[in-house]
């Protein structure tokens, strides 16, 4: 059965897309999706509630607030919460350090990725790098929590089995992807600077400007993407 | 107070007054370490006691050198106090001690103030990406510290653990899986 037109976003992305000033491609990929952009009620309060009460941030919220209005983003009022706390229980049990579980993952994170198995979504949208690595591959998080912590941790074959499992199949698009996309689909095209090299200019320069707004993306994962896109683009 | 917190808590306190008491300037780099050095005590327990306390001790580091000689022997006196309340199972009075040591931050000096917000907002940021660094995701780490994901983020993209683990999909598969979503041909 086809995945359905819908898209969960995860709050990382949009605050991306936000800080790299490029908010405006949501409406247009969006057309061009011609599906729904969800963001469960945990996101909304990250993305609106909390940046209204932080000076620096407050027009931040006030962009996302517009997308909201104008429904460009809409908020998914049914978050499956057994399953979120289900997923959440498997994830912070999965890892332990001197026989105490490491919490790692927050329930707003959960929320976006219960919902898309709840509504069979065509993906995730998220940034963040943890969540994506236990989901996509997690005896890489065991390595790289080994690697981060001079403690022992040990891992829980059966929770990760299990949690893999569960999530197994779930697509994850990252903003670096959907700043690629707007970049195929030529809505950058008035920022390509004259010249040979403008195109890999404009390339190198939003998406560098994504990953340092939050991104999870490797610096040979930015070249790896620019090289694709410019083939691309040229054929 | 969880025990293994607290014998953290007043090993960091400890080693402070020590650094602080004969100061020389190549162990305010020590005053850092102290810092860094719960910060996997914070990724296990959660406790935010000892948020509290990183982040003073953090804070500390950054404007110690900008003291005038009455704050500082006034820092290390709230400091000794705040070791022996907690040694003495006074948690009123050690509360009362890292009250005190919050102000004295407070008026280090002009442009201290200035910029205090920044000092503590730093340290919070600072320990904040530690958390990331040890795997920990945006919310969970911006949680602890006090911060939103929108204060932490930014940091997420730069950390060097970010380059020290293999993606499973290759970035161009990705992109593609990613056109096939959008119906990009």
């Amino acid at each position: 059965m086809a995945a359905k037109k819908v898209l969960f976003f995860d709050a990382g992305p949009i605050i991306s897309i936000v800080m790299s000033r490029l908010i405006w491609i949501l409406p247009e990929l969006k057309k061009k999706f011609g599906g729904q952009f969800y963001i469960t009620p945990a996101v909304r309060r990250e993305l609106i509630e909390r940046p209204l009460t932080i000076k620096r941030f407050e027009f931040e919220a006030l962009q996302v607030m517009k997308l909201l209005r104008e429904g460009v983003l809409e908020v998914y009022a049914h978050v499956p919460l057994k399953k979120v706390r289900e997923l959440q229980h498997l994830a912070n049990t999965s890892f332990h350090i001197q026989s105490q579980p490491l919490d790692i993952i927050q329930t707003g994170e959960m929320e976006s990725v219960a919902c898309a198995l709840e509504e069979d979504a065509a993906a995730v949208v998220m940034d963040e790098r943890t969540l994506r690595l236990f989901i996509e591959n997690s005896s890489e998080m065991k390595h790289l929590l080994e690697g981060r912590f001079q403690k022992t941790v040990t891992a829980d074959a059966a929770a990760i089995k299990k949690f893999s499992q569960q999530l197994q199949g779930i697509t994850i698009i990252r903003s670096i992807e959907l700043v690629g996309l707007a970049y195929t689909l030529g809505l950058l095209d008035s920022y390509i600077p004259p010249g040979a090299s403008g195109k890999e200019i404009l390339l190198d320069s939003v998406l560098w400007a994504t990953k340092y707004n939050g991104c999870a993306v490797t610096e040979h994962e930015i070249e790896e993407i620019k090289t694709y896109l410019l083939q691309d683009y040229s054929n | 107070m969880d025990t293994e917190i607290k014998k953290e808590i007043l090993y960091d306190l400890h080693k402070t007054i020590e650094i602080l008491q004969v100061p020389e300037t190549k162990d305010l780099e020590e005053l850092k370490t102290i810092s860094d050095h719960s910060i996997e005590d914070i990724a296990v327990h959660k406790d935010l006691e000892l948020v509290s306390v990183t982040v003073l001790l953090y804070s500390i580091y950054k404007i110690v050198s900008t003291m005038q000689p009455d704050d500082y022997q006034e820092l290390l006196s709230a400091l000794q106090s705040a070791e022996k309340s907690l040694q003495q199972n006074n948690l009123g009075r050690y509360n009362s001690s890292l009250k005190r040591l919050y102000s004295i931050v407070r008026r280090t000096d002009t442009a201290v103030q200035e910029h205090l917000q920044d000092v503590m907002q730093a340290a919070r940021i600072k320990k904040g990406t530690a958390l990331l660094q040890r795997g920990l995701s945006i919310g969970q780490a911006a949680g602890l510290m006090g911060l939103s994901n929108w204060d932490l983020q930014p940091y997420a993209g730069r950390t060097t653990a970010l380059e020290q683990h293999d993606e499973i999909y290759p970035a161009q598969k990705r992109m593609a899986q990613a056109r096939h979503v959008f119906g990009v041909r």
